[in-house]
């Protein structure tokens, strides 16, 4: 770790999540919110209707992954994802909260599972993990409709110095035949130091 | 002897290169100062990873009499056990699938059960440490069960000494049980001593009853929120100039009650201070943390009527520090036949000399659902300032504003109120001696 102050070996003071409060939808296709794109969708959607929005962490709105439901027990999946730009070589906080409104079932009683992931795409194309919650409601009487939980996770490594992007997704999946609801709210990304690990003395000297 | 680097407040040491005079004599070096180029120094580092191994509690133990590796249980005391999710009994996790279930077996008399479970952790000496968990009560049978999270250190005579101590007492009230995990966190105020390598994450679990009390622990974490330690080393800058992260609120647990002029709350003003329609009074039945609460209420009128109320406290700050403001909010109880949505704004604001306030940080909670937004327990919220305080400010205000029009009865929670400074540099200079701040 290196003292620069230099503005290339700085980490962002400010929050890299644009519209983490799902206060903005959009209506462009597959982004129900500003910024996010809701990918892989299964037999479950994130829905921005404001009138199954409207219990939120904070301010007035919240992401609602919502599974179908069917005849069969079918796995059901969906994602929602934004891309953020980060600075190499820092290291990340991610945060979010999150509430099992409703938990669907089956003749196996469904486990729905909700896992945020910070990733990177490395040289070769395949996603690497930089941090991973996976969150997981197994029981009918003791998990559903019990408010917003908080989440907070922080990277064990910095972001690679030869990579300047980030995506912060939430997988959600379950395999149910009556369909789950949940909400999410609240999503942050923040560096957690002030310097990035990439920062070389001749780096610094020549910004400066 | 420092420089300022163009656009860049604060001073870069020079860097100072050194070269040999002759081949034939070592002992002879030049040395040349560039004062057009900053030096990095490396500092010496604090933890980036997390220091709490199995913090899901996802591994069992190896050793049979252990339920969770890596952690242990001491002073279990009459038939209170930590286990993984018992038989015929699925799983309540917070994270993962599996936590760990404090529980006491029946006994055939009410007596005092507790039970630790505890496990060491390697710091680094001079860095600044932060406890996280979430807890879940799930069943209690009788008077009050307590669970504290604590992270402390022992000196060579035994003697333990707590840097984070966060205790959780719960009454039996139907509000406080199965409402669902609950995250709590804390940092610690001051360093690991530099003599001090190793700490204590512990959590003691105790209650009086005859069995029948589960409270589920999970998600433990400690990690270092100081990049670099403060304890000198061989080889590397020591942190000197951060934000020091201690709280800055003062009864932020709303704990100590010998408040005046309007307020039960020591440190802290009510806005107004006098009101029947809405005001701030202290509850100990559903705590967040500690025993006491802050409870807004927004009082029943024949007619719906606007109700509001703010809770204020006047922090001294540090200029060109980022803020981080966490709290707890439990929506207790809906007014009925409410003409507004009930809000509550935590905010921290400074005024400049026209009283003109400006926002630092901003949180607004609405409950507008009916049903599944009332009586579910406390939800933890943390936010931090894009922006650090403005040089030349020394003071800004913690703003709870509570605010609803309705006829019934309202009432919000707020507890375990945190304002700590980001431990990163200030961007102001006021502190450095010898250098011009207008270049």
């Amino acid at each position: 770790m290196f003292d620069c102050q230099c503005q290339r070996c700085r980490c962002e003071t400010g929050e890299l999540i644009r519209n983490g409060n799902f206060e903005v939808r959009s209506s462009e296709p597959n982004h129900p919110f500003q910024f996010w794109e809701e990918v892989f969708p299964s037999f479950a959607r994130v829905t921005s209707d404001p009138a199954l929005t409207n219990i939120a962490y904070e301010g007035f709105a919240a992401a609602r992954f919502n599974s179908q439901n069917t005849m069969e027990e079918l796995d059901k999946s969906v994602a929602l994802q934004q891309t953020v730009t980060a600075t190499p070589g820092c290291l990340y906080r991610l945060s979010f909260a999150e509430n099992l409104l409703i938990k669907g079932n089956g003749m196996a009683a469904a486990i729905p599972i909700l896992t945020a992931k910070v990733i990177y795409i490395d040289n070769y194309g395949n996603a690497v993990d930089l941090i991973v919650v996976p969150i997981l409601k197994f029981d009918q009487n003791r998990d559903p409709d019990r408010g917003y939980v908080y989440h907070e996770a922080t990277a064990d490594v910095p972001v690679p110095c030869s990579v300047s992007e980030l995506i912060v997704r939430f997988e959600y999946f379950e395999n149910s035949s009556i369909g789950s609801a949940w909400l999410l709210d609240s999503v942050s990304l923040r560096a957690v130091c002030p310097t990035s690990v990439c920062c070389q003395c001749d780096v610094c000297n020549k910004v400066c | 002897m420092g420089r300022t680097i163009p656009g860049d407040c604060c001073p870069r040491p020079p860097c100072v290169y050194t070269t040999q005079v002759s081949n034939r004599n070592d002992n002879q070096v030049k040395i040349e100062i560039d004062g057009s180029k900053c030096c990095c120094i490396p500092k010496c580092p604090c933890e980036s990873e997390e220091l709490v191994r199995n913090g899901s509690f996802e591994m069992i133990s190896a050793d049979s009499t252990q339920p969770f590796a890596d952690w242990r249980t001491v002073n279990a005391l009459s038939n209170t056990i930590v286990s993984r999710v018992p038989e015929n009994m699925l799983p309540v996790a917070y994270e993962g699938i599996h936590s760990a279930w404090f529980i006491t077996e029946p006994s055939p008399v009410v007596e005092q059960h507790s039970i630790s479970l505890q496990q060491n952790v390697t710091v680094t000496p001079g860095c600044i440490y932060r406890l996280s968990f979430a807890e879940n009560l799930l069943t209690a049978s009788d008077f009050t069960p307590s669970l504290t999270g604590r992270v402390f250190y022992t000196d060579a005579g035994g003697n333990e000494f707590d840097l984070i101590s966060i205790p959780i007492a719960k009454d039996i009230n139907p509000a406080n049980f199965n409402r669902g995990y609950t995250f709590h966190q804390k940092t610690a105020d001051i360093p690991v001593p530099c003599d001090v390598s190793s700490v204590t994450v512990q959590f003691d679990f105790s209650v009086r009853d005859d069995g029948g009390t589960t409270w589920l622990l999970d998600g433990v974490s400690l990690r270092a929120v100081s990049c670099a330690t403060s304890c000198a080393k061989d080889g590397c800058a020591v942190a000197s100039n951060i934000c020091q992260p201690g709280n800055l609120v003062r009864n932020g647990g709303f704990e100590d009650l010998t408040g005046f002029q309007g307020t039960l709350f020591q440190y802290w003003r009510q806005i107004p201070e006098t009101g029947d329609l809405a005001f701030v009074v202290n509850e100990s039945t559903i705590p967040y943390e500690g025993f006491f609460s802050a409870l807004f209420v927004g009082n029943a009128t024949p007619v719906a009527e606007s109700k509001t109320v703010a809770l204020r406290q006047a922090v001294p700050v540090t200029p060109g520090c980022r803020l981080e403001l966490s709290f707890a909010e439990n929506f207790v109880q809906r007014g009925e036949a409410a003409g507004s949505t009930p809000r509550l704004i935590a905010r921290v604001y400074w005024v400049n000399d026209s009283n003109i306030e400006f926002d630092l940080i901003y949180v607004a909670i609405a409950k507008i659902d009916e049903e599944s937004d009332v009586n579910k327990g406390y939800s933890f919220h943390k936010k931090t300032a894009d922006i650090p305080v403005p040089c030349g400010v020394n003071n800004v205000y913690v703003e709870f504003e509570f605010y609803v029009t309705s006829i019934g009865n309202t009432q919000w929670l707020v507890d375990g109120v945190q304002l700590r400074s980001v431990p990163w540099e200030p961007v102001c200079c006021h502190d450095f001696k010898g250098v011009d701040k207008h270049v």
